[in-house]
């Protein structure tokens, strides 16, 4: 046997090696993957509760391989279990862009969600959408709308949380964030409606119109998230300039407020 | 006539009989000024409950000289009065301090400064109301600032000579408690999840606290506030009327060209926004779900409910959650508190009481990626349960 030949085998044989470890090591997780949601799947409803409970391991593992194992838990009979579900698929898509986008899959499980008997579930549901990538599907819309007339504030914001990542929105649906943010009770939520205006850069005149309105709200939340949403916008929100001048040069406000209000003067005038 | 011999002679002895005097009159001063202040090793004078005199010095010039420190135990609350008499020289003022607290400084009459110098003394009385527990009280000299060993040496000031009298008296106002609940990140930079993007996808970072624990923290992520009053004959419902902050920090999240030099610092903020370049974000969240609620449980005895949490407002995220009850009780013969509750795995976590660390928790020491950020997501991570006295 030459040389050549040698070294030929020598390179062959480790690279099988190398594969044959590579495989065995994604045979050990996948083994490790499916024991852990073979005992979510066959646990009695505590021992679910428990193992939901396990947020951090589900979120290391690769979406992808573990959803079809996850999905079945967003419909358990135990709203503990469907919550928990929904908090470790948006924590595994906050750790991870593969699992943000594997997670498309899940949107339709969790939007039936949105309308489930919990609070707790229907924002978990509302958070988990938000941060599928790279954008939520638009066929989640319609329910993260209606979500925004929920009885709970938590559900409301995190619904407009949802919509804020949205490539972009229909028009009826910038209508409803926008009487979300003149009309809401909440101010977190008032807040959160100007920063989807904001996030989204919506120019047209009714956004613009509710956002100048909103600076003057009687909380500092709403008005800065007002200002901030305008300062988002640019040159469209060149309407918003003399008041927020005003905000800028009022000594009242806090400085927090005011170097907001500059920030968005410079970035509506480039 | 006077033969010139003479007269010169005459003029050497009225230089040398004048010196003489001169340096008589030094000693006499620096005899008075030093007979009490002999180099002495530091004492602990500890008084329970009682007024106090006591003849001192300070080593704030002399190496080996140990100031004293005078312990106060209290076992009701009351107002104590510190007065500082100062022995000898100008120039010579103290700062009084209790527990730590700076509650007052004689006044700094300089000039003159020194003991060869007549002048007038400084002296002062300072009160502070003391709430049941053992408190310390320190001198400082504060008449040394400024000057060299050499001035001080040549002057004969050091070591000072002074009297502190302590007289207790009924308290004139409610013994409070601030209680501090505070969370911060203790790096400079925090890597954003991957929904956190500008530009053609470029990942932001988030400015961190960048600091360790401690009462004073200038930055923090959140931090609530609020002063209770144990004694119900003080205050009914042991919340001190108008204490109670809740206060959020400002989020600032940076492109990737902020670090550049490996930390994000002040030459980062640029003053254009939004365009993936340096200061790309700035946002406060909203504290609307920052709560704190005192319950009076006793006669001497308050309960603390502080719970809730902040997200980051510029990223879709979980909130730091925290969630104590910490009670006071001004009962027995100290202060005693308890905390019990749970808060996330991150940030950092710190509670105090009047400045005083009663719990703390550190994520560890960074940098923190996604996996340490996870510990935001619910459940609660770290169970709080701890009981000690208040110093």
């Amino acid at each position: 046997m030459n040389t050549k030949n040698s070294r030929w085998i020598f390179a062959t044989s480790l690279t099988c090696l190398f594969t044959l470890l590579l495989v065995g090591w994604a045979q050990t997780k996948q083994d490790e993957d499916s024991a852990l949601m073979k005992d979510l799947r066959q646990a009695d409803g505590g021992t679910r509760r428990d193992i939901s409970k396990s947020v951090d391991e589900i979120a290391q593992k690769d979406l992808k391989r573990i959803l079809p194992e996850l999905l079945p838990l967003l419909s358990d009979p135990d709203a503990e279990v469907r919550y928990y579900t929904a908090v470790a698929l948006a924590a595994s898509a906050y750790v991870s862009e593969a699992n943000a986008e594997a997670l498309h899959q899940a949107v339709p499980r969790l939007v039936s969600l949105l309308t489930d008997e919990d609070a707790r579930v229907r924002q978990a549901a509302a958070d988990a959408i938000a941060l599928v990538m790279p954008h939520p599907p638009n066929s989640a819309t319609p329910a993260l709308v209606n979500l925004l007339k929920d009885k709970h504030a938590e559900v409301r914001a995190a619904a407009l949380g949802a919509l804020g990542r949205m490539d972009k929105i229909p028009p009826d649906a910038v209508s409803a964030v926008v009487l979300t943010l003149k009309q809401d009770t909440d101010p977190d939520v008032r807040g959160k409606a100007a920063d989807v205006l904001g996030a989204l850069r919506i120019a047209d005149a009714t956004a613009i119109s509710a956002l100048i309105d909103a600076l003057g709200d009687r909380e500092e939340f709403v008005r800065s998230q007002a200002v901030r949403a305008l300062g988002s916008i640019g040159a469209p929100a060149s309407s918003a300039v003399p008041r927020i001048k005003q905000i800028a040069a009022d000594s009242k406000e806090s400085p927090t407020l005011r170097s907001y209000a500059a920030y968005a003067l410079r970035s509506i005038d480039q | 006539m006077i033969p010139s011999t003479i007269r010169k002679s005459a003029g050497v002895l009225f230089v040398v009989l004048l010196a003489c005097a001169s340096a008589q009159a030094q000693r006499n001063n620096f005899d008075r000024a030093s007979a009490s202040r002999q180099v002495n090793p530091q004492s602990l004078i500890t008084i329970t409950d009682s007024d106090f005199t006591t003849p001192t010095s300070t080593s704030d010039c002399v190496t080996g000289q140990g100031d004293d420190v005078w312990q106060l135990i209290l076992t009701q609350p009351k107002d104590l009065t510190v007065t500082v008499l100062d022995c000898c020289c100008p120039g010579d003022y103290y700062e009084v301090r209790v527990d730590g607290k700076l509650i007052g400084t004689t006044p700094n009459l300089a000039p003159p400064w020194g003991c060869d110098f007549s002048g007038p003394v400084s002296s002062g009385s300072f009160t502070v109301t003391l709430c049941t527990g053992t408190h310390t009280i320190t001198i400082r000299d504060a008449g040394f600032d400024g000057h060299s060993q050499n001035e001080i040496a040549d002057q004969g000031m050091c070591p000072a000579g002074f009297t502190v009298m302590g007289t207790l008296s009924n308290p004139s106002k409610a013994c409070e408690f601030t209680i501090n609940v505070t969370t911060f990140i203790p790096t400079n930079s925090l890597t954003g999840p991957p929904q956190a993007r500008c530009g053609r996808g470029r990942q932001l970072v988030f400015k961190g606290d960048d600091r360790g624990f401690s009462p004073a923290g200038a930055s923090f992520r959140t931090r609530t506030r609020i002063t209770v009053i144990p004694e119900q004959s003080a205050d009914a419902d042991g919340l001190k009327a108008g204490s109670e902050q809740e206060l959020v920090g400002e989020t600032r999240s940076y492109a990737p060209d902020a670090l550049a030099n490996g930390v994000l610092d002040a030459a980062d903020d640029d003053a254009v926004l939004n365009d993936c370049h340096l200061l790309h974000e700035v946002a406060t969240a909203s504290n609307s779900n920052m709560h704190a609620a005192v319950t009076r449980t006793g006669e001497h005895q308050v309960s603390v409910h502080i719970f809730g949490g902040a997200g980051n407002p510029l990223v879709v995220s979980p909130e730091i959650n925290w969630d104590f009850t910490i009670t006071i009780d001004t009962s027995g013969t100290s202060a005693h508190w308890t905390i019990n509750g749970a808060h996330d795995g991150f940030p950092a976590y710190e509670v105090y009481i009047n400045d005083n660390p009663i719990h703390t928790y550190s994520p560890g020491p960074g940098p923190y990626g996604l996996f340490d950020i996870l510990k935001l997501f619910p459940p609660l991570d770290v169970n709080v349960n701890k009981s000690g006295d208040i110093p």
